[in-house]
């Protein structure tokens, strides 16, 4: 791989697999973890060869910027899918069970829907509109929208009365200075 | 008695103890101090890699992607009935989400403490915003 060229990294390139359809459909649309996670399967050596080539030879990039999108895209996702599944084996190896029990429980189940809800879901279907610019939002906009929600779903009373926790106040929910999720979410 | 250990950050430690001690006296506080900072950026592809299967969510899904408005958005939300949301649906939004969000809801129910039992819903929180602190942080 020292000494591949232009010409052999040309070859190498056109040799990737990937039609321009999957390439815009991981990039653009579509059921992108599908396509993606797929990706990171079918292939592998072959696309580590044209990645490997196409950093080599940085005057190909110019020539397919879409290969070089979707390698960015995927080396995020490769980074991202061990973290996953990390989480998912911790959390149903050790701890699902007894989780499992107490998400019933309403003082969880209501404030842990309505925040699903209210923030985390509008934030995920935003993004599957391919709406996603807001997601840079803070804790404080994204609070904002849980104490709505949650005086609309939450019949445990107290949760949401004005001063309570959900909807911010003295001794409420909304983190005070200093606290690590006082932090906005985006970068 | 066997203590067991609930994972609080130093705020919520402070929270925790104001409680009875009745309530607490079984649990044992460690610290939450993996240090991993969230992006919209790291946010962006774990939802890109969400997979979700409960029919309910789908049905939501479906009916949010046709709403022309965000308060079309808004009040199908409202309505929307995820109670029957599946263990692993529950999961990948977790993850999805990152660490914050229970991190929020473990500082709500401190506030709202009123029975030992309460604590044990704190400590399975807990637990998984270890379990997602340390698989973000790569650990």
């Amino acid at each position: 791989m020292s000494t591949v060229g232009p010409s052999e990294a040309r070859t190498g390139i056109e040799s990737f697999s990937l039609s321009p359809e999957n390439i815009a459909s991981t990039l653009n649309g579509g059921r992108k973890a599908d396509v993606i996670e797929q990706n990171l399967r079918d292939d592998e050596q072959r696309k580590a060869l044209a990645f490997e080539l196409l950093q080599k030879v940085p005057s190909l990039q110019k020539e397919y910027p879409d290969v070089v999108a979707l390698y960015n895209k995927l080396g995020q996702v490769a980074e991202v899918l061990p973290k996953k599944k990390s989480f998912l084996s911790k959390t149903f190896g050790t701890a699902w069970e007894k989780t499992k029990a107490v998400l019933g429980h309403p003082l969880v189940k209501y404030p842990l829907i309505a925040l699903l809800t209210a923030w985390g879901l509008s934030k995920l279907f935003a993004f599957l509109k391919n709406n996603y610019a807001d997601l840079a939002k803070d804790v404080h906009d994204g609070m904002t929208r849980v104490g709505g929600a949650a005086k609309s779903l939450s019949p445990v009373a107290g949760l949401t009365e004005k001063g309570s926790g959900l909807v911010g106040g003295p001794g409420g929910f909304l983190p005070r200075s200093g606290s690590p999720y006082n932090a906005p979410l985006s970068k | 008695m066997t203590m067991k250990a609930i994972y609080l950050t130093k705020e919520e430690e402070l929270v925790f103890n104001k409680l009875p001690l009745e309530s607490r006296k079984q649990w044992k506080v460690e610290n939450e101090v993996v240090d991993y900072v969230d992006t919209d950026e790291q946010r962006k592809i774990r939802i890109e890699l969400l997979s979700l299967n409960s029919p309910a969510l789908q049905s939501l899904k479906k009916n949010l992607l046709v709403a022309v408005s965000d308060d079309q958005i808004k009040k199908i939300m409202i309505e929307a009935d995820i109670s029957q949301i599946s263990d692993g649906d529950l999961a990948e939004l977790f993850f999805a989400m990152g660490p914050t969000v229970p991190g929020f809801i473990i500082l709500q129910l401190l506030h709202e403490v009123l029975a030992a039992k309460d604590i044990e819903a704190i400590h399975a929180l807990s637990v998984i915003r270890r379990n997602l602190l340390l698989s973000l942080a790569g650990k």
